[in-house]
């Protein structure tokens, strides 16, 4: 199906022609420099309902939702369909993008089917490495976060109750009836509906760059005092800080994360 | 009806739309639940047993509770500080220009804002057809919507404008359990909460940009998919359909006609989180020195909730400048549906020149972050983020993140730039 264009009053160009005209310079395209993960079971957990994985530039973390049962089951499914649907070639097109998130949906459900539990959950975020730019998505509570000349900055707005509150204006922590509740999820994988609210961004990269992608097993005990002193590790010794620090910090949740460093090709 | 309460009372008439909803109206406050009476039961017995002045805190309250699964439902309190506070979809309009529609589509939870009553009395409206001849002074009525015509002055009879181009609501996503934390569960409405015929779709979330593909894939009739399978061509990404004309809409803004925000700024911002220097400045939470003094923040420090800051400026190529606190749409007669923005969207032209489309580009406010969409204009949009970099083109649709000191190129040379705040340097 192709859809023309109405506005019939503008005249086409080749912008990309246009602006290189305007603007001279070398290019550089963002690619993969290094990355790194690592991944600890919390400590009242019989398995790690935590997992990631990567292939060809396209990075995933999921975290299973401990809540109902399968969690693990629905964290495996859920990188694996990513890996499988949100491939570099993958349109950027939210409408493209939210298909491929239905079907990983879809994935996630059939295996927690097939598993035998009628009710599995799991968060997920996504960092899509491809030439030129990088692209990140997230449902529920997994965060990405950006580290670039010694500042830390949150990408991802969690898909949780407390958030939905905090973006309300209200402070969740003097609201009665949100106590216990603020952390639970308002968007994640394995229900029918519920994946739809998710997000989509191409991002301004850099060379050394480094994005880490976590679970709220880390984040919660997030210090960045911390963060800013391995920051400069190599990506191996970075992950491996975060996941232990945040253990010894009293997470007992699953821990996650991966980081990946931007580097530079011309 | 207590008429005592009716000679106080600064709401000089609250007509009906006929529904099956309910509204309820208080001394100070009035309440309207789009669904059948049962499901509204929790609303109500929140904001019935509430005490003068606490019945937000006690509606939201019972939101939360449960889970943000309630009926769609507007709250209007006018003891003091007149408030307004929609949830689900939900459309209302008034006649405040600084608040010419709130929805609480697109949200997972509620939005609120305040109104200014300002010696002219303003007109809220929910839904059409609100019959002249009704006027509720207390009690509780099957409704199907509202108008409320509050102020201290005597009321006037210019009606509400048209409403800002409506999209298709945003699914409101059931709250549920986290890794730690299991929800109760929520019974399943045994009826279906119905449209009622009076209440209109609402436009896309006015707070919160960060997921706009639901509205999007939605406006564009995308149905509630059954996704395709991953080898199954998708369709091009469709264009939206074109304005018929550029509408006439009040608070369109051009750079000439620009007009501050009052300082107060409590009916304009979006919430975001946000940790303050020692001199008070509002940083992102996380970073260790305030981007605008370089003070450094005590690790300590929690975030706070805040109302958005305006994060940077839009400079055009006479120099003009604005500040970007929400979504901007530029074109040459851009227009909100077009570029799928929410109603609080500022309008600017910015050329002439026929390579910009009519709506060429919107910008949005993610929390700290800005983002930039070319929203499927004919010649395109490419970014330089930094001097001596090579232009990118944007993927149509797809926001890209818009950081200072970038220059986007509206479909040729025609542009407009990205300037840090005043006291700020680039980031």
């Amino acid at each position: 199906m192709t859809v023309g264009t109405r506005d019939e009053a503008t005249l086409p160009s080749n912008v990309a022609d246009a602006v290189r005209d305007l603007v001279r310079g070398a290019a550089h395209r963002a690619v993969v420099g290094d990355w790194a993960a690592a991944s600890e079971i919390g400590t009242h957990r019989s398995d790690n309902q935590d997992a990631w994985g990567q292939r060809d530039g396209t990075f995933v973390v999921a975290d299973g939702m401990g809540g109902r049962p399968g969690g693990a089951t629905a964290a495996t499914a859920a990188v694996a369909a990513a890996l499988d649907h949100l491939g570099t070639d993958a349109s950027l097109h939210p409408l493209h993008w939210s298909a491929r998130l239905g079907a990983i949906n879809e994935a996630v459900l059939a295996a927690g089917e097939r598993a035998g539990h009628d009710r599995v959950g799991a968060a997920m975020a996504v960092v899509c490495c491809r030439p030129g730019s990088v692209a990140i998505s997230h449902i529920g509570d997994v965060r990405i976060y950006r580290c670039r000349d010694g500042e830390i900055q949150l990408l991802t707005r969690d898909h949780t109750v407390g958030a939905e509150i905090s973006s309300a204006g209200r402070d969740p922590s003097t609201m009665r009836s949100a106590r216990g509740k603020t952390a639970a999820l308002t968007s994640f994988l394995g229900d029918r509906s519920a994946w739809r609210h998710h997000s989509l961004r191409v991002l301004d990269s850099r060379p050394d760059d480094r994005l880490v992608v976590c679970t709220d097993g880390v984040h919660r005990r997030f210090d960045r005092r911390v963060w800013t002193s391995a920051v400069g590790e190599t990506c191996q010794a970075f992950v491996d800080r975060l996941v232990d620090q945040s253990g010894r910090d009293g997470s007992t949740d699953d821990r996650t994360a991966l980081v990946i460093r931007i580097g530079t090709s011309t | 009806m207590s008429p005592a309460a009716a000679s106080t009372s600064p709401v000089h008439a609250l007509n009906v739309v006929p529904g099956e909803g309910i509204l309820i109206r208080r001394a100070a406050a009035l309440l309207f639940v789009d669904g059948p009476a049962a499901d509204s039961d929790a609303l109500v017995a929140a904001f019935t047993a509430a005490a003068d002045g606490d019945e937000i805190d006690a509606v939201t309250d019972a939101s939360v509770a449960a889970a943000f699964e309630v009926p769609a439902f507007v709250l209007l309190t006018w003891g003091g500080r007149a408030r307004l506070v929609v949830q689900g979809p939900l459309e209302v309009r008034t006649d405040d220009p600084a608040l010419p529609m709130l929805s609480g589509a697109g949200s997972g939870s509620w939005v609120e804002r305040r109104l200014r009553l300002g010696g002219h009395p303003v007109a809220v409206e929910c839904g059409e057809g609100a019959d002249p001849v009704t006027d509720l002074v207390l009690g509780r009525v099957t409704a199907g919507g509202f108008r409320a015509v509050v102020g201290a002055a005597e009321p006037a009879d210019a009606p509400i404008g048209e409403p800002t181009p409506s999209e298709h609501p945003n699914t409101v996503t059931p709250a549920t359990e986290d890794s730690d934390t299991e929800l109760p569960p929520h019974p399943a409405p045994t009826n279906p909460v119905p449209t009622g015929p009076t209440v209109s779709p609402a436009s896309a979330d006015p707070t919160r940009a960060i997921d706009r593909m639901a509205a999007l894939r939605a406006a564009l009739g995308t149905p509630d998919v059954t996704p395709p399978l991953p080898d199954t061509p998708l369709p091009d990404p469709p264009l939206p359909d074109p304005p018929a004309a550029a509408p006439e809409v009040d608070d369109e803004m051009t750079i000439a006609a620009y007009d501050p925000p009052p300082a107060d700024g409590g009916d304009h911002a979006p919430f975001v989180s946000a940790v303050r220097c020692p001199r008070g400045h509002l940083n992102p939470p996380h970073i260790g020195a305030c981007r605008t003094c370089g003070e450094l923040l005590a690790p300590g420090d929690g975030p706070e909730v805040v109302e958005q800051p305006p994060l940077a400026l839009l400079q055009l190529d006479d120099g003009e400048t604005l500040p970007i606190d929400r979504s901007i749409v530029l074109g040459r007669r851009p227009d909100r549906e077009s570029a799928q923005a929410d109603g609080r969207a500022r309008l600017v032209a910015v050329s002439d020149d026929a390579s910009v489309s009519r709506t060429h580009v919107r910008i949005d406010v993610e929390d700290w972050t800005l983002t930039v969409t070319d929203c499927g204009s004919r010649s395109g949009t490419a970014i330089v983020t930094r001097p001596g970099e090579e232009p990118r083109v944007l993927d149509p649709w797809v926001p890209h993140e818009l950081p200072v000191d970038a220059r986007l190129y509206l479909g040729g040379p025609s542009s407009v730039s990205i300037r840090p705040l005043p006291d700020r340097g680039s980031r």
